[in-house]
């Protein structure tokens, strides 16, 4: 495979063709932030907080860094006003939905968001998809789904997979940044997974 | 709950994952909702996971898990117009017409069509375009029908059921040939009269004809009317000409002779070359150069090459695709093919809707009489050129006409825009390079072909060649579809054409571009019609739907109406559309509803920047932008809401009673 | 001093000894409420009184304000549950408070009656909520973790706008889908019957129906024209 010279922050760095400016960022210790990234799941670009400026042929861009893939002469900017501009307004948009979140305090601080910049959400989802995606790519179960879309898309456990599957398994657990996968699990499982009505019905 | 049509259904397609959302519809239509049970069904037979089959259910509005869902008719599509095939489909008419072979033969057929037709006889033409049917034209044409044969007149007079003429606000439209009569607002009480004086005796109804609202002037024939006269009508003037159902009328105007000269005359580059010099700009948003994009799917290293017309027409107030789709599909597939030949591709993909009943047919009847006449198919008029179609139904959501997604779509998956970096021309459908455009895209290439690119690059501006069709709609006296080249100023559309603001009222913004546009002020509308200037003001056009809006319109309102809309339109993957769209929704709902505070422009602005910038696809990307073009040029009105809690139009309800 | 109390009609007073007023859980009160108890009492520590420093009284009143409104959502009268903060050496007052509270759920009237609820309807409101508590928990840990000062800073949160909202859209909702599911897992029911049933608007069952049936819970059973759970037990 056919190496390529980038400049990242700076640096001068070698990276492999078909590489990310991600995973070559990762490769050198130069940190950008990732809410929706995981190493053993495909890319998958819906959280926007790894944005980056990217400079070719004189035209920059702003791309995310886990899908943008490295050429020859690239020039790179992981920080930047306008960079942490973006996210820092990410940031407050998701502390919206989930103020407590331990994986967004660390970076809150870090680009001043502020918890109470806008109103309260009542779910606090953020839609980093891996839940859905490790159970459809790692586990290949499918037992858990996006439903809806736009403002209203939510996570919905498929009570007639997950019953039968989750309770021995939950790896997508600790990926949660949030417990809101912890919550509509005990949300579907108290109400319809058929293991629960025999509970109910003995408390009685 | 018929089990029998659904298990029919999902048999037909067993073992296709990409038919999955057309298998969904065809069950919703038959049995108007979708048990959890035959989605299980689905799920196996089709051999797609269950997960992927609830999410698609789950994430258009046109499907109901229960019946007391929200309730969209599917409109029942007719069972050929998908995945056709050439060879079943000639066999089933059992037609006398041989596929034609030659373009020798092509001619001679044409010559045979026209001499039996005389340009001469009196022919009623009636419109049935999409609004014309909503006011029951359907009666029209059976008056028509009736009473010609009750005077046994069919010898002598033609009756044509026409594609739409534009001219929507007046409808339903009739217009008598030879003499280009033109009949406005047409009743079925006024049908025997018609035929006896005008078509017989040659007499003109002054009741039934234009009058201009200005200065009393009658005017009779179609070509005098303002609405008429301003127009420059390369695509939709056909629609009057012809019966969208017959090739036959298609050919007697001259149609397939830009194929014929393309397959025969010009290489594939020398048409890509021709499309290039010409500087046609996509019509669909983009107005990305159609050469270009041409190009880079010609030259992807790739065997397999795929052309999709993008027939969606998912933005609001858009109605121009539909009526020259509809009442002149052939436009379109010859547009295609020539472009598939340009391309080097051998299978197409048409995207459409599945709520136009008419367009399907017409559609439908088209790719079948084309196929008839070797016009599709195998060896297309004998050149060695192989070229096949697919139709693929959206049911109802915005962001499906978004290349990426459309194409997500056409797989047999949810519409969700690629967040990959690769360009859809280099690898598309199945990965494979696709090129896309819109139908009034392909709808432009035949005459390019037939009369040469710098003939039309001598209509238009610097920039922007050619003729757009506009959707005229919002508070304008005569709303409808006109043509335009490129450089007309807006001003000649609103008010020359469009007859100006209704009621005497004064104009106060012209909005491009629905959701993902802009509005300028009146005071700018001396501006041309033109992509560039356009932009540059702020009012990307778009698709070109114009919407006018007169002085009691509350910007702020429409703002918030927009993104209301896209709030349910948007796939909701990324985090600056989403959650962007939310909190621009609820703050300007605040504002119209007199909880605006202090510092909430500018974070309305900030949220535009992040998503503007860092957004995953063009919805996202443009969602921001009304409220940009709004807050540019109506700046005062935002503040006057948010400081003094007032509403200077005195539209917003909640202030409205706060005055009191 | 502090502990679970529980008192019934007759002035029958239990009391229960806890460590810590922080370990009373929502799940003692709705057990105590359906095992025939008309009242809880819950004392605790003064705020910022706490001898371990581990200040477990804070998690006891966002608890009770939070089961407080619960409560109120089920139509029972809220006053059924009180804490108050008491130290240890105030016998007295203790004695006096506690004595004030049982007066007034005599006053009240017995659970669910004294509210004009049939004791039918009673079971299925607190069955519906006990099975919800698990998901409750997390909900409140992750969205109603407020610190405040006093007890009327916490007070003034729960009866803000925006837990209105909160709660609403977290909690009250799911208790309706709570209640329709158990239900349906007696039989199959119309949206009419249910609303009957629940004495709510149709309009509202109709929602939560349709909710649930994108949710993957419930489904329509065509032949019998009415909704049924997807799982049986």
């Amino acid at each position: 495979m056919s190496k390529i010279l980038l400049k990242i922050d700076g640096r001068e760095v070698e990276a492999n063709e078909g590489a990310t400016i991600l995973e070559v960022a990762q490769n050198v210790g130069i940190g950008i932030p990732t809410l929706c990234h995981y190493d053993t799941l495909e890319p998958y670009g819906g959280c926007r907080l790894c944005t980056v400026e990217a400079e070719v042929h004189g035209r920059t861009k702003l791309v995310v860094s886990c899908l943008y893939p490295v050429e020859k002469d690239l020039v790179v900017r992981t920080r930047s006003e306008k960079i942490d501009s973006i996210r820092k307004t990410i940031l407050e948009l998701l502390l919206a939905h989930a103020p407590d979140a331990r994986e967004l305090q660390d970076l809150a601080k870090e680009y001043g968001a502020d918890k109470d910049c806008f109103e309260k959400e009542p779910s606090f989802c953020i839609h980093c998809g891996l839940c859905v995606r490790y159970c459809a790519e790692v586990k290949k179960k499918h037992a858990i789904v996006f439903v809806d879309c736009g403002t209203k898309r939510e996570i919905s456990f498929i009570p007639e997979i997950a019953s039968k599957e989750c309770s021995d398994c939950k790896e997508c657990f600790p990926l949660c940044p949030t417990e809101a996968l912890q919550a509509a699990f005990v949300l579907s499982k108290a109400l319809a997974f058929p293991s629960s009505f025999v509970k109910t019905a003995k408390a009685e | 709950m018929d089990n029998d049509r659904i298990n029919q259904i999902i048999d037909k397609h067993q073992g296709k994952a990409s038919s999955l959302i057309q298998v969904l519809m065809e069950i919703q239509d038959v049995n108007h909702w979708l048990p959890r049970e035959v989605l299980q069904q689905v799920s196996v037979k089709l051999g797609v996971p269950y997960s992927r089959v609830l999410r698609i259910a789950t994430f258009y509005k046109t499907f109901s898990l229960s019946p007391f869902g929200q309730q969209h008719q599917s409109h029942p599509y007719p069972n050929n117009a998908c995945h056709d095939s050439a060879a079943g489909e000639k066999e089933e008419l059992g037609k006398i017409m041989a596929p034609i072979m030659s373009v020798a033969e092509l001619e001679e057929i044409r010559k045979n069509i026209l001499a039996k037709r005389d340009a001469n006889k009196p022919c009623i033409a009636i419109c049935r375009g999409a609004n014309c049917s909503g006011h029951g034209n359907d009666r029209i044409i059976s008056a028509f029908a009736e009473e010609i044969r009750k005077q046994s007149l069919e010898a002598k007079i033609d009756l044509r059921v026409t594609g739409c003429h534009g001219f929507c606000g007046q409808g339903p439209i009739v217009v008598i040939y030879p003499e280009e009569i033109c009949y406005l607002q047409v009743t079925p009480e006024d049908v025997p009269e018609i035929i006896s004086q005008t078509v017989i005796e040659k007499k003109v109804i002054e009741r039934l004809i234009y009058t201009d609202p200005n200065t009393g002037e009658k005017m009779a024939r179609q070509s005098e009317i303002p609405f008429y006269r301003h127009q420059t009508q390369f695509l939709i003037g056909s629609n009057p000409k012809i019966d969208a159902k017959s090739i036959d009328d298609y050919l007697a105007i001259g149609g397939y002779s830009a194929l014929a000269k393309a397959l025969f005359e010009m290489s594939p580059e020398e048409v890509l070359e021709e499309i290039k010099k010409a500087n046609l700009r996509g019509r669909g948003g983009g107005g990305f150069s159609a050469g270009s994009k041409w190009e880079t799917t010609r030259n992807a290293p790739a065997e397999k090459k795929y052309v999709i017309v993008n027939a969606h027409e998912g933005e609001p107030g858009a109605f121009m695709d539909r009526a020259i789709f509809t009442g002149n599909p052939h436009n379109v597939l010859e547009g295609l093919l020539i472009g598939a030949y340009a391309i080097g591709s051998d299978q197409g993909f048409i995207y459409t809707r599945h709520d136009s009943p008419e367009l399907l047919e017409n559609l439908n009847i088209a790719l079948t009489q084309a196929r008839e006449y070797g016009l599709l198919g195998e060896d297309i008029l004998g050149s060695g050129f192989n070229f096949n179609i697919e139709v693929h139904f959206d049911i109802g959501i915005f962001v499906s006409g978004e290349s990426s997604a459309l194409m997500r779509s056409i797989e047999g998956k949810a519409p969700e825009p690629r967040a990959k970096y690769i360009r859809t021309s280099v690898s598309g459908i199945y990965d494979k390079p696709s090129n896309l455009n819109n139908v009034e895209t392909w709808a432009n290439v035949p005459q390019i072909i037939n009369n040469g690119s710098e003939w039309y690059s001598s209509i238009g501006t610097e920039g922007s060649k050619g003729t757009k069709l506009i959707s005229l709609s919002g508070d304008i006296c005569y709303p409808g579809v006109v043509e335009v080249t490129f450089g007309t100023s807006l001003r000649e559309i609103i008010y020359d054409m469009g007859g100006g603001i209704p009621k005497g009222k004064k104009l106060k913004a012209v909005h491009f571009g629905g959701p993902m546009g802009g509005s300028i002020p009146g005071s700018l509308i001396d501006n041309p019609l033109d992509f560039d200037v356009l932009d540059k003001l702020g009012a990307p056009m778009g698709a070109g739907a114009l919407r006018v809006m007169d002085e009691d319109t509350c910007m702020v309102s429409v703002t918030r109406d927009l993104l209301d809309y896209l709030s349910k339109e948007s796939c909701g993957k990324c985090v600056p559309c989403r959650e962007g769209i939310r909190q621009m929704h609820k703050i300007l709902t605040n504002i119209t509803e007199g909880r605006g505070k202090e510092g909430d422009i500018q974070l309305l602005e900030r949220i535009t920047d992040l998503a503007g910038e860092a957004a995953l696809c063009s919805l996202g990307r443009t969602a921001p932008a009304p409220f940009l073009s709004a807050l540019r040029y109506f700046r005062d009105e935002f503040e006057a809401h948010i400081q003094e809690k007032r509403c200077p139009v005195l539209f917003c309800n909640a202030l409205k009673m706060q005055e009191l | 001093m502090s502990g679970v109390s529980r008192l019934q009609y007759a002035t029958y007073t239990k009391f229960i000894r806890m460590m810590c007023s922080g370990r009373v859980d929502m799940e003692f009160v709705f057990r105590a409420l359906s095992n025939g108890m008309d009242g809880v009492f819950i004392g605790g520590c003064h705020l910022n009184d706490c001898h371990y420093s581990t200040h477990g009284n804070y998690h006891a009143v966002n608890m009770v304000l939070l089961t407080k409104k619960i409560i109120a959502h089920l139509g029972l009268n809220p006053e059924r549950l009180r804490i108050e903060m008491v130290s240890a050496g105030e016998g007295l007052r203790f004695a006096e408070v506690v004595h004030g509270f049982g007066m007034q759920v005599k006053g009240i009237g017995p659970l669910g009656k004294g509210e004009g609820i049939n004791s039918n309807a009673l079971k299925l409101k607190l069955k519906a909520i006990a099975q919800l508590i698990p998901y409750i928990r997390v909900v409140q840990n992750e969205k109603l973790r407020v610190h405040f000062a006093t007890v009327e800073e916490y007070r003034d949160f729960y009866s803000s706008e925006e837990f209105d909202r909160l709660f609403g859209e977290l909690i009250a909702n799911k208790f309706a889908v709570s209640q329709i599911m158990l239900l349906l897992r007696e039989r199959p029911l119309s949206a009419g019957e249910i609303a009957k049933n629940l004495n709510l608007a149709p309009s509202e069952v109709t929602q939560h129906l349709n909710s649930s049936v994108m949710q993957g819970l419930v489904r329509y059973e065509g032949s019998q024209e009415c909704f049924a759970l997807v799982l049986n037990g």
